[in-house]
């Protein structure tokens, strides 16, 4: 088997198993449906518009947290997967990929939702700002899960980083800095507000996906690293 | 000195002179291997060899850092100090067990084979082979999680054993095991001897340990032949 071919097969494997293990935590997944859902509605009985940012923001919520405990539940296995031949970047991109696909489908499917019920003014800021949730979330919670991998402390790192935008006005320069941002201003262009430029927002978000993806490859690369790397040749 | 400081390059009643694969040198050579955590020295300088047919117990008290040595040989712990050269694949069975949760034994087994380059289907029917001599319930679809601590450690021990190793780190593999499943795998080591695999086990099972061919004791400086456990211990 060829090396790239190889890279495949244990990259989509990953994949299919991450995918089943999630799949069969029913009510976490529930969970992670309701918590945007919950936000969204609470929010939308004072402004339509102001409920699209809530959705968004309530969506990184549950994308970061399935990411992150995607990663821990899998913290006792991984290195073990590493030590007989798997690579941690097959392990990574597996994940980022099922995490990155079941996102986007939520994704897609809050932003219809939304789009009935806020009747934005842009419908593609809308989907737009849903679209780039997902893979900044997912990179957000790989990353937290390489830095602090327990479930208390980096669930709390998660709920501060997005409970930080969500509680700061639009304005605030602060929001600037933050993951989130890019899909909080495509949020309020949909919503009619005055938002930053939608070049500027792509960028913002493109870069934090690369660095927080680089952080979460580095980190847990660490922290499945097997001494000996790939296993040695059979003895003759 | 509190911390473990073993040579485990000693002779016991069987120093593997005539098991398979000896004149080929070890397949596990570890020297000088320092560790500690924080303040706590828990290896001090450790020596171990791992013949080819050759069965070598580690004993010690808890706390001498059995398992941690035996990680450093598999990699997944880096020594202070010291080296550790091994040839061949390595099978690790680690004493709590590193299965997902939520897969069950089939999906463990394609996952786990995927690593050696196997397909589905090849690394399943291994597998089961393997389960089955464990007499693990093949077949049944339960999720890790829904197993008995006895039967998630025989899950444990088979992918320890998938993609035939050459050399076995085994860290208290029978725990849990009921008493015919725990004769059995002494059996599966003698086995394991004959066809000329290196298996390194970590063990309390001091009345065992005629079935070794050397003992290596991190509570006491020098190896101890088998058979001959510490008095009172």
């Amino acid at each position: 088997m060829t090396g790239a071919r190889a890279f495949l097969q244990r990259t989509l494997i990953a994949a299919e198993m991450q995918g089943r293990q999630l799949l069969r935590r029913r009510l976490a997944l529930a969970i992670l449906v309701a918590l945007p859902v919950a936000l969204y509605l609470a929010m939308l009985s004072q402004s339509k518009e102001s409920a699209i940012e809530f959705g968004a923001l309530g969506m990184s919520w549950s994308v970061a947290c399935a990411a992150l405990f995607a990663v821990l539940a899998a913290r006792e296995a991984e290195p073990r997967l590493v030590l007989i031949g798997f690579r941690p970047a097959e392990l990574m991109l597996g994940r980022f990929l099922l995490l990155l696909g079941g996102g986007t489908a939520f994704a897609a499917l809050v932003g219809v939702a939304m789009t009935l019920a806020s009747a934005p003014v842009s419908v593609a800021a809308l989907f737009g700002s849903c679209l780039l949730v997902p893979p900044i979330a997912v990179s957000l919670g790989l990353a937290v899960a390489a830095i602090l991998p327990h479930d208390l402390e980096g669930t709390l790192v998660i709920i501060g980083l997005v409970g930080i935008q969500l509680a700061l006005s639009g304005g605030a320069w602060v929001n600037g800095i933050l993951p989130m941002n890019g899909p909080i201003q495509l949020a309020y262009l949909a919503g009619g507000f005055p938002a930053d430029p939608v070049g500027l927002m792509l960028v913002h978000s493109l870069v934090y996906v690369v660095a927080l993806l680089a952080i979460a490859a580095a980190g847990w690369s660490l922290r499945v690293r097997v001494r000996r790397g790939r296993p040695a040749a059979p003895v003759q | 000195m509190t911390a473990a400081s073993a040579t485990g390059t000693g002779t016991g009643t069987g120093d593997g002179a005539n098991l398979p694969g000896r004149g080929r040198g070890p397949l596990v050579a570890a020297s000088g291997i320092v560790k500690h955590y924080g303040a706590k020295h828990v290896l001090d300088g450790v020596d171990l060899t791992v013949h080819p047919g050759e069965v070598v117990a580690l004993v010690g008290e808890n706390g001498c850092g059995k398992s941690t040595l035996l990680r450093i040989c598999a990699g997944i712990t880096r020594p202070d100090a010291g080296r550790v050269e091994e040839r061949g694949r390595i099978g690790y069975c680690p004493q709590e067990p590193g299965l997902l949760e939520l897969l069950n034994a089939d999906e463990h087994l394609a996952l786990f084979g995927a690593a050696f380059g196997l397909s589905r289907k090849e690394a399943v029917a291994a597998g089961r082979q393997l389960l089955e001599e464990l007499a693990f319930p093949v077949g049944d679809g339960a999720v890790s999680k829904d197993l008995s601590g006895g039967t998630r450690q025989k899950l444990n021990l088979a992918l320890a054993l998938l993609g035939d190793p050459e050399v076995l780190l085994l860290d208290e593999p029978y725990q849990g095991f009921d008493t015919g499943s725990y004769v059995n795998f002494w059996d599966h080591v003698s086995r394991w001897r004959a066809a000329g695999r290196a298996t390194l086990v970590v063990t309390h099972m001091l009345s065992e340990l005629s079935r070794v061919d050397r003992v290596v004791d991190l509570t006491h400086p020098t190896p101890r032949p088998p058979g001959f456990p510490e008095a009172g211990r």
